[in-house]
């Protein structure tokens, strides 16, 4: 199917379908909460966005080793006594 | 294709403006719910996932690469959160709700007015689209409603051209069928 062809039949029926707009509750509950996200997303500086992107989740994963070194140490104390 | 006035749409989203953000609402809101109304065909998870749709764009707006295409970027989360959602629902209640919403459409049936004979066939073609598989309504709702390129349409589900090419043959075959299962005429005759 390329642009100078007409669509298939089946194809074509599907462009009569109508768009749908969303309830006006939903529509305007949306549209709130997400300028308040905006707004809280373009109010972090670049610093805070390295911290959200790759200090959390780095130390998140540094904490996730060190536990899981403590708890292999343990338990082959344990075994060894 | 990417809409040329979205250049400075994007610069202004990524600098947080809410006007921005509301002409972009303004402009793709209709399109999405009505793809994910079709989607989940049910009108409760459709609102959610709507909802987060937006809040998606609106929590990565700083990040927007400036080349980005809103419109199947939209479409491409959207999508996402269908099939996260698919994944974690129940899929014996989604069948049963699906269903129930595939009987909840106006029936083929009725007096021939002009208007009304329209008003017919859009929901003969809802019904046939609502009866299809997940993965070839997604196809169909991109290529044959959205109007997005094959080449688009194949970035926004992830796969090849040529598995797009693919799914998009069986829709169409599954779609035909579907409609001519709905054919009042036939029926009649």
């Amino acid at each position: 199917m390329n642009g100078s062809e007409p669509p298939p039949p089946e194809l074509a029926a599907l462009r009569e379908l109508q768009v749908e707009e969303p309830r006006a509750l939903v529509r305007e509950r949306v549209r709130r909460r997400a300028l308040a996200a905006l707004a809280s997303s373009s109010s972090r500086g670049p610093g805070q966005r390295l911290l959200v992107r790759f200090a959390m989740p780095s130390a998140l994963a540094a904490t996730v080793v060190v536990y899981l070194a403590w708890a292999f140490t343990a338990a082959g104390a344990l075994y060894r006594r | 294709m990417r809409d040329p006035t979205e250049g400075p749409l994007v610069a202004a989203l990524r600098r947080g403006e809410p006007a921005a953000f509301e002409v972009v609402y303004g402009r793709y809101r209709a399109r999405v719910y009505a793809f994910l109304r079709r989607l989940c065909r049910r009108g409760d998870v459709a609102d959610d996932l709507f909802q987060e749709t937006w809040l998606r764009l609106a929590r990565h707006a700083p990040r927007l690469r400036s080349d980005t295409d809103l419109r199947a970027w939209l479409f491409t989360v959207a999508r996402n959160l269908w099939v996260s959602h698919r994944r974690w629902a129940d899929p014996r209640a989604l069948g049963q709700v699906a269903m129930a919403a595939v009987d909840e459409l106006p029936s083929p049936e009725g007096p021939a007015d002009d208007r009304v004979e329209a008003a017919l066939r859009v929901a003969r073609v809802e019904r046939a689209l609502a009866s299809l598989p997940g993965g070839s309504r997604e196809v169909l709702l991109l290529v044959g409603v959205e109007g997005f390129g094959q080449d688009e349409a194949a970035a926004i589900l992830g796969v090849s051209h040529e598995a797009l090419r693919q799914r998009l043959g069986r829709a169409r075959r599954q779609l035909a069928s579907a409609l001519e299962r709905n054919d009042p005429t036939e029926a009649i005759a």
